[in-house]
């Protein structure tokens, strides 16, 4: 596992802010952390970052305690903050040579890697300061940033806010280079579609708990048996007769009885074709009303 | 701690001041107001020794050392300019320390060089050091500009003076340094850069203002209580009016009766009281001094002009004329040991003041949860 949490808790005031946060997330993964304000997302980072400290519990970053040896964590990681601020006093390839110059990197080959990031992001020949950047510019300046150190793992906190449409498109095409190139990225948002257009694998925090995880096209519809059940469509060529199953929670037919949607609270497809099959019913189409992510994520968290 | 990763966040530090507007603005506001009261003092300077040699002429006498003859001295001019030294450089550190932490977690970069591979001690010493190296630096111009005008005055400054004058800039140096790490404490201490300034302001007028309030002998009374009453006396061995503070005998010997010897006895414990009273005020004064940058500094250069001061008192100061005869030995115009030994507590105070508040804003600055 590239990222592990093990029992990850944090107070502030006698108040859990994360609590009993345990997760694991493999190699290579675009990981999104995905919950409302104040579910405990960027505490969590900042944990991982080793900017604050662990009231219990601890982060590994390929197997190193990020409290014990945050040198050599940082040193393989790359953040980019939520608030991503730079020395508006200095231009970008001024801030970048600052933050290269904290990497035992010879000279050479820092001047060399700021070129690169700096092409890469399309931003490179600015001599304007940073304080006269738009927000999109500073924020694709945090993502050159990051790849300075050519880092394991990506951590981005809200890495879309506050950015235009054009921009996020850029951001989406970042990450999934990132992820090409055998990149652990863990990505925090309460946007759920963005979550889901980046990542391969979630976790939904809700009130500093971890109230679910796991892949992107999987979790959906596993959340969607828990938190208020998932739809079944059906149509006929002739009327369908009156089912009666106890994971059917409601039926809804159209006129002529050759349309149905059923509301389940387990997979009972084979049931149904079965059930149809029996009355000689035949089936034009049998089909899984998938939720989307942001449905599923809104009954889940008002069901916990 | 690396020192690589020292000097890079110094360097960073130390360039971003010399080349911030604020620092600019009041380096520019301290070279001008030290040269003009400089170029003051000097023509002030110039016209007493002339005036004190043109006398020397009619009586036909000379000096090898005008200035010290004339009880005019360099560090009188050097005085004239202190106290502008004082407000210029106590704004200067706290403009310079208020905002450190606050301008870098308001903006979001913190946050951002935290997450680099860098002990948050390497980022506060740099922060530290750089502003010290900026302050060293403009106190050095400032300085190399007073010997500058000295020079162009066509006066060379003796050992004495040479030794004050460095004194003197250390004693800056220290003063501004106190104040930037005041200002650098209170920068870890707030959510942002204007309660940080509004703090850092209020410290200042406790220490330069409010402070020096509580060193006046009055005040001081008032904690250690009234000082010993005089003996109640008979008119017949009075001799004349007690006054507090007094400490020469208030009483002649009156005919040798049996009253007259307590009389006697009673004014000499009086004395003996008011003599250790005065003692612990001025030790209360000392200690309540020693807490104040400003009041640290003043001292410092009232010892180094004290010697001078004695001079000018012996001199008079009426036509700039010795009104003594020349047989008369003048007032010693300075003993380095002795200035050393009675600034050496001053000095030290402006050391240590420093180095408390810069202890306080590293410990709070390590612990820091930076959100």
């Amino acid at each position: 596992m590239m990222i592990t949490f093990e029992r990850l808790r944090k107070e502030y005031d006698g108040v859990a802010a994360v609590d009993d946060l345990s997760l694991e997330i493999p190699r290579g993964e675009v990981f999104g952390l995905l919950g409302p304000n104040g579910a405990g997302k960027t505490t969590t980072i900042l944990m991982l970052v080793g900017l604050i400290q662990p009231t219990s519990g601890r982060c590994l970053v390929d197997g190193i305690d990020v409290a014990l040896e945050p040198i050599a964590v940082k040193r393989r990681m790359g953040f980019m903050p939520d608030d991503v601020g730079f020395y508006e006093n200095m231009t970008a390839e001024q801030n970048l040579a600052y933050f290269a110059a904290i990497y035992d990197l010879p000279r050479a080959v820092r001047a060399e890697r700021i070129a690169d990031v700096l092409e890469r992001l399309d931003l490179g020949g600015l001599d304007k300061k940073v304080g006269g950047y738009s927000r999109g510019m500073v924020q694709r300046l945090g993502i050159a940033k990051i790849l300075l150190n050519d880092p394991d793992v990506l951590v981005l906190d809200e890495p879309t806010a506050n950015l235009d449409p054009l921009c996020v498109a850029e951001y989406r095409e970042i990450v999934r280079s990132l992820r090409a190139e055998g990149r652990t990225v863990v990505v925090s948002s309460h946007i759920l579609s963005e979550v889901a257009k980046v990542c391969t694998s979630v976790a939904i925090l809700a009130r500093g708990r971890l109230v679910a995880s796991g892949s992107v096209t999987d979790l959906p519809f596993r959340l969607a048996q828990t938190a208020g059940g998932m739809a079944i469509r059906v149509e006929t060529r002739s009327p369908i007769p009156e089912l009666d199953h106890p994971s059917i929670l409601a039926a809804e037919y159209d006129a002529n009885r050759c349309r149905a949607r059923f509301q389940v609270t387990d997979d009972v497809r084979d049931w149904l074709v079965d059930q149809l099959r029996n009355a000689g019913v035949t089936i034009r189409e049998l089909a899984v009303e998938e939720p989307s992510l942001e449905e599923v994520f809104m009954r889940y968290y008002h069901a916990t | 701690m690396r020192l690589s990763r020292l000097r890079v966040v110094a360097t960073k530090e130390f360039h971003d001041h010399l080349t911030s507007r604020r620092f600019l603005l009041i380096a520019v506001l301290l070279l001008l107001v030290v040269s003009i009261g400089l170029v003051g003092g000097m023509i002030n300077y110039r016209t007493a020794v002339d005036r004190y040699a043109g006398t020397i002429g009619t009586v036909g006498e000379s000096s090898a050392d005008p200035g010290s003859a004339t009880g005019v001295s360099l560090l009188d001019v050097f005085n004239s300019v202190g106290e502008q030294i004082l407000l210029i450089g106590a704004i200067l550190g706290i403009a310079m320390g208020f905002d450190l932490v606050t301008r870098e977690k308001e903006g979001g970069s913190l946050k951002l060089l935290l997450s680099h591979p860098i002990y948050r001690d390497e980022v506060i010493n740099g922060k530290g050091l750089g502003g010290i190296g900026a302050i060293a630096g403009l106190i050095f111009v400032t300085f190399a500009v007073v010997l500058g005008v000295l020079l162009a005055f066509g006066v060379v400054p003796d050992g004495y003076e040479a030794f004050a004058l460095v004194v003197l800039g250390i004693a800056t140096l220290l003063l501004v340094v106190s104040y930037f790490s005041v200002a650098l404490f209170i920068s870890t201490i707030s959510r942002t850069g204007g309660t940080a300034l509004v703090a850092a302001l209020v410290v200042f007028i406790v220490l330069s203002s409010l402070l020096p309030v509580f060193v006046d002998p009055n005040v001081v009374g008032v904690f250690m209580g009234p000082p010993p009453a005089p003996p109640s006396l008979s008119p017949p061995g009075l001799a004349g009016t007690q006054s507090v503070g007094a400490v020469e005998p208030a009483l002649v010997p009156g005919s040798g009766n049996g009253s007259d010897v307590t009389g006697i006895e009673e004014s000499q414990r009086y004395e003996r009281e008011l003599q250790a009273y005065e003692e612990r005020r001025l030790s209360l004064e000392g200690v309540i001094s020693l807490f104040s940058p400003t009041l640290n500094f003043r001292q410092v250069m009232r010892e180094l002009n004290t010697p001078v001061l004695t001079s000018v008192a012996s001199a008079g100061t009426g036509s700039g004329l010795p009104d003594e005869s020349p047989a008369e030995p003048e007032a010693p115009m300075a003993s380095v040991p002795n200035v050393v030994e009675s600034i050496l507590p001053n000095l030290i105070a402006l050391l240590v003041i420093p180095a408390l508040f810069f202890g306080l804003a590293y410990a709070r600055f390590m612990r820091m949860d930076i959100r």
